[in-house]
């Protein structure tokens, strides 16, 4: 009689455990099939720089106003964007990129390193980037798994830098 | 009860091995639906191209000399040294995989000043559609100036179709 119970019990601890091996493996199976399997792109290869914004970047720094003037002449003389270099940052960044990129700014950021920005009323405020490496202040291109940019720098003086910031 | 403890440990080994088996089973599973989908890599490829193209036209801002003449346009894929060749598998060498467009607006103005077309024309009308079985279509765009600090934009339109390698 004792000898039936144990054997009971132990069926029924064999009963459960398969159940779990089952659930367990079926589990894998559908996180596999239905979502490791099917993000196979490689997408991650072709966003870590953006060539053409950058180039965007450099003519929009060589475009001169009407009094012969650059953009970049223009930002190394004044505090911030004004109506000429602001509407045609508007134009090129938010125009070209605005669709592939959420968040777009350019502005003048303080310090040549990773630091606070100057407010523009064109893009407003810099957006927070997690993740900055201080090491890289001239271009750099971060991926974390929650957020990741495309950052173009370049020094006006010892104080101050154009800076343009892509998010993804 | 020799005998029927012979009986219990024969039902058990069955029991080991069908267990066994389904996990080496569920295990194989997993492993040919994750592995046995290939990489898209076709966006890759479309913004390598999209890269190759922007970074033959244009040199730190401004476009480089020559590239709107007649004679650049004819030798666009020696000068930009791109080449187009597909193994000859599925067909591919008779219909083109791939297909550049490149379409030169002054900024101003947004008129149309030249164009560049090369190889598959016939990918362009499946740009709109969606799914994975169509080709992959990236179409970008920068600012440019030239010498004469003439604005333009350039949009490129890059396509990559290779379906038969990259989905199943």
């Amino acid at each position: 009689m004792k000898d039936k119970r144990s054997q009971i019990g132990e069926t029924m601890t064999w009963v459960v455990a398969t159940v779990i091996i089952i659930v367990i493996l079926l589990v894998s199976i559908l996180v596999t099939t239905s979502y490791l399997g099917k993000n196979k792109g490689a997408d991650f290869l072709a966003k870590r720089s953006d060539l053409l914004a950058s180039e965007s970047f450099f003519a929009y720094l060589l475009t001169e106003d009407s009094e012969g003037q650059t953009v970049y002449e223009q930002l190394k003389n004044k505090g911030n964007l004004n109506d000429f270099n602001g509407n045609l940052a508007i134009k090129i960044f938010d125009g070209f990129y605005g669709e592939e990129y959420p968040e777009v700014w350019i502005g003048i950021a303080t310090g040549i390193a990773v630091s606070p920005s100057i407010k523009n009323e064109y893009f407003g405020s810099k957006p927070v980037l997690k993740g900055g490496d201080p090491k890289y202040p001239f271009a750099e291109t971060i991926r974390k798994p929650d957020k990741a940019y495309v950052s173009q720098r370049i020094t006006l003086n010892e104080s101050k830098s154009i800076e343009l910031v892509l998010t993804h | 009860m020799i005998l029927k403890n012979k009986k219990a440990d024969k039902i058990i080994s069955v029991y080991w091995f069908a267990i066994l088996f389904i996990v080496a089973a569920a295990i194989a599973y997993m492993v040919i639906s994750f592995y046995g989908e290939p990489y898209d890599i076709r966006e890759a490829e479309a913004y390598a191209l999209t890269n190759k193209v922007a970074g033959c036209l244009s040199e730190v801002g401004y476009l480089k000399e020559g590239v709107l003449n007649e004679d650049f346009r004819e030798n666009f894929m020696e000068k930009c040294k791109l080449n187009f060749e597909v193994e000859d598998v599925y067909n591919w060498r008779e219909h083109g995989q791939y297909y550049v467009e490149i379409n030169f607006y002054d900024f101003s103005t947004n008129q149309s000043i030249s164009s560049i077309k090369k190889d598959n024309e016939a990918l362009k009308p499946d740009c709109g559609l969606k799914g994975k079985t169509f080709p992959v279509c990236l179409e970008r765009s920068f600012y440019i100036l030239d010498k004469e600090k003439n604005q333009y934009q350039i949009n490129i339109l890059s396509i990559v179709r290779k379906t038969e390698k990259n989905v199943q």
